[in-house]
């Protein structure tokens, strides 16, 4: 089955036109958050924070994976 | 292509990190050489084989390349014209990964008895190669610094300045720009991301004006802000053979 990978984030959006053969549903899943995971690493280091892959195939979108960073800062009395 | 030329590279590369004499030299060209033309993307050797030769490559550019677990290639090495990606097989018999072309290539096969006996007949020549195996350790060593350490950007800068000093060095590059016909599928399994995130660093050097990768052309628009970007010092690569 060919998956296509099209992604969204806070500086960047591509859509995915050669695509990858893979199995089954699952292991797009698995492509999905690892390219994710990737981009959010150098994404996250440079004040981005949300990165959405959405994952087709020929005939439709299948299931969109989100990675969001969020910050809480303790006042400056904390210990 | 007569069989002297097909050392041209290889002698030529040689010089570039160690002093070759013109009777060395001499030995090295007469070596047997039979030329063969893979197609592109074709594995030509693979882990579990037994060469009987060593491959030198006259054009082109060939990958090292390991399959991990579930399927995943890690690419281990670029190799250029000159290199021969499977010297160890002289003394390490069987090879413990795959080599395959990327692009048209040219391969020249030598045979391991005269290549051993060279080695023992001339030990300067020994010595270069033992020298030149030195060296592709401490671009393996760089590369794990590269993938283990650098965000994404920085490790395909870096990919980018190495293969570019390489190339530099043997006359390969035009300008800033050189032939290098790598997919971002390969430039992703050698810097260790999927080719979407690859596809996303490659737009993102090339809208900063960095670099620009297209049609097989890897061309520097920016040299400086390449170097900065990618950490890169060529210490590694041991180019001077003076130091």
């Amino acid at each position: 089955m060919r998956f296509y990978f099209d992604i969204r984030d806070d500086f960047y959006a591509a859509t995915d036109h050669d695509g990858v053969n893979l199995p089954t549903v699952d292991a797009a899943r698995k492509e999905g958050s690892d390219i994710a995971a990737s981009i959010a690493r150098d994404l996250f280091r440079s004040s981005g924070s949300r990165v959405v892959v959405t994952v087709r195939n020929d005939e439709r979108p299948l299931f969109e994976l989100t990675l969001t960073l969020t910050q809480a800062d303790f006042g400056s009395d904390a210990p | 292509m007569t069989g002297d030329q097909t050392k041209d590279s290889f002698v030529r590369r040689l010089r570039a990190s160690a002093d070759l004499s013109a009777e060395d030299e001499h030995a090295i060209r007469r070596l047997p050489i039979t030329l063969r033309r893979p197609r592109s993307g074709e594995q030509f050797i693979s882990t579990g084989d037994r060469p009987s030769a060593c491959c030198l490559i006259v054009d082109g550019f060939v990958i090292r390349s390991k399959v991990v677990g579930d399927g995943n290639r890690q690419v281990l090495s670029f190799h250029q014209p000159g290199d021969i990606p499977d010297l160890q097989s002289l003394f390490l018999h069987v090879l413990d990964h795959d080599l395959s072309t990327i692009g048209e290539t040219v391969l020249g096969f030598i045979p391991h008895s005269p290549l051993r006996k060279l080695i023992k007949d001339r030990p300067s020549i020994a010595e270069i190669l033992w020298r030149d195996t030195l060296i592709e350790a401490a671009i393996f060593r760089e590369w794990i610094c590269n993938v283990g350490q650098r965000p994404a950007p920085n490790r395909l800068a870096h990919l980018v300045l190495e293969l570019y000093t390489r190339l530099k060095m043997i006359g390969r590059t035009d300008g800033l720009s050189f032939r290098f016909p790598a997919t971002q599928l390969v430039l992703g399994e050698a810097i260790g991301v999927t080719p979407v995130h690859v596809n996303r660093v490659v737009q993102d050097l090339r809208s900063q004006e960095i670099i620009e990768l297209e049609k097989g052309t890897v061309t520097i628009l920016n040299e400086e802000t390449l170097r900065n970007l990618a950490d890169f010092d060529p210490l590694y690569l041991h180019l001077n053979p003076s130091l």
